[in-house]
């Protein structure tokens, strides 16, 4: 059985880190560590994030988001930006990557129950995430990156939430807004968090 | 005996990367992870990310510096901060350290910019005044959101007597 967890301590984002930063270059080609790094801290600062284990407690998959946009300076929290996920070959299905985008779907609305749009990039290349993404959500741009053209992806909060919760596990309560929480979070670089 | 490099390929990086990871909640450091990240970005676009391994070629070591300190916004290259030093535990001790602390000063005194002097802060510790006071100057005390952290200089003339192939 595979467990998706929040991280919410330091151990959590070390797991997860690690992860990214082994299979960064599968999930974009050529990605740098440098900026595995800035999207760790990224997330760390203006969102969350969740790494999806296995029977044996090893890290199998990871998955983040953001709240605002990075080039505004991440101040419009009613958007929220999916970051790059990643799943080990064997653990990967649609079933299994809708339940993580559940995760994250719940975790955006215990942060900002006023989030009203969620966007996702993802690289123009990737025919798996783009075959997906086409399911709930709308491709509004396409950016030129130094990675290649990526397209986005523009849902509405609250579908994306419906979308995801179809394969919410049974016995399993709570809508996305449910536990609705605002967190004072710090912009731009402070010395030392 | 450790062998350090600047960890240039993106192959190292992960390696170092990855190592921190390993020790991530004892790498004695009162800062938030994302603080952490944060200063591995910086030191990797200043090429001071140094990886150290050992004997067998496993990672023991790693040391991030940057060149600038975050006082000023990092404008002044002529202020070098380190962020981290760590040992695993099986290389932990006073050899390790003075290695570490001659590669650091062989690569500053080879080393394009004219660095002045060397920076770094520690959590505010008697421990870590005692050690750190043989050679550094505990310069201020800060009191960020992660704690109480105290700041130390070195002038690179201080430090120039670590340098191997130097004897003044």
């Amino acid at each position: 059985m595979v467990k998706f967890e929040i991280c919410e301590s330091t151990g959590y984002w070390c797991k997860y880190t690690a992860f990214y930063v082994e299979h960064r270059q599968r999930i974009i080609p050529g990605y740098q560590v440098k900026h595995a790094l800035a999207d760790v801290k990224h997330c760390m600062r203006n969102g969350s994030a969740a790494i999806l284990t296995n029977e044996q407690n090893q890290v199998i998959g990871i998955g983040g988001f953001v709240l605002g946009l990075e080039k505004d300076g991440f101040n419009n929290k009613n958007i929220a930006v999916l970051g790059n996920s990643y799943f080990a070959e064997e653990y990967r299905s649609n079933r299994t990557f809708i339940r993580g985008l559940q995760v994250l779907a719940e975790k955006i609305g215990e942060l900002n129950g006023d989030v009203r749009e969620v966007r996702i990039p993802t690289s123009a290349g990737n025919a798996y995430t783009n075959g997906l993404y086409r399911k709930f959500a709308e491709m509004t741009d396409t950016a030129e990156t130094p990675y290649g053209p990526f397209h986005i992806y523009s849902v509405g909060y609250d579908a994306f939430a419906s979308f995801c919760g179809r394969f919410r596990q049974s016995g399993q309560a709570g809508g996305c807004r449910q536990s609705i929480k605002t967190t004072k979070r710090k912009n731009g670089e402070m010395p030392h968090e | 005996m450790i062998q350090w490099s600047i960890a240039e390929s993106e192959a190292e990086r992960e390696e170092g990367v990855k190592f921190v990871c390993q020790h991530g909640e004892g790498l004695g450091l009162l800062y938030n992870w994302s603080t952490v990240m944060n200063s591995l970005v910086y030191a990797i676009e200043d090429n001071g990310f140094i990886i150290g391994t050992d004997d067998e070629g496993g990672m023991a070591a790693v040391l991030a510096h940057t060149a600038g300190t975050l006082e000023d916004g990092y404008k002044d290259p002529g202020r070098v901060e380190v962020h981290l030093l760590y040992f695993n535990e099986r290389h932990r001790g006073g050899a390790s350290m003075l290695g570490a602390l001659r590669m650091l000063v062989q690569k500053l005194v080879e080393s394009q910019m004219e660095v002045r002097e060397v920076v770094f802060f520690a959590p505010a510790t008697d421990g870590n005044r005692s050690l750190f006071g043989k050679l550094a100057t505990l310069t201020k005390t800060t009191e960020p959101p992660c704690g109480v952290l105290d700041f130390y200089t070195i002038p690179l003339g201080r430090l120039l007597r670590f340098d191997p192939y130097q004897r003044l």
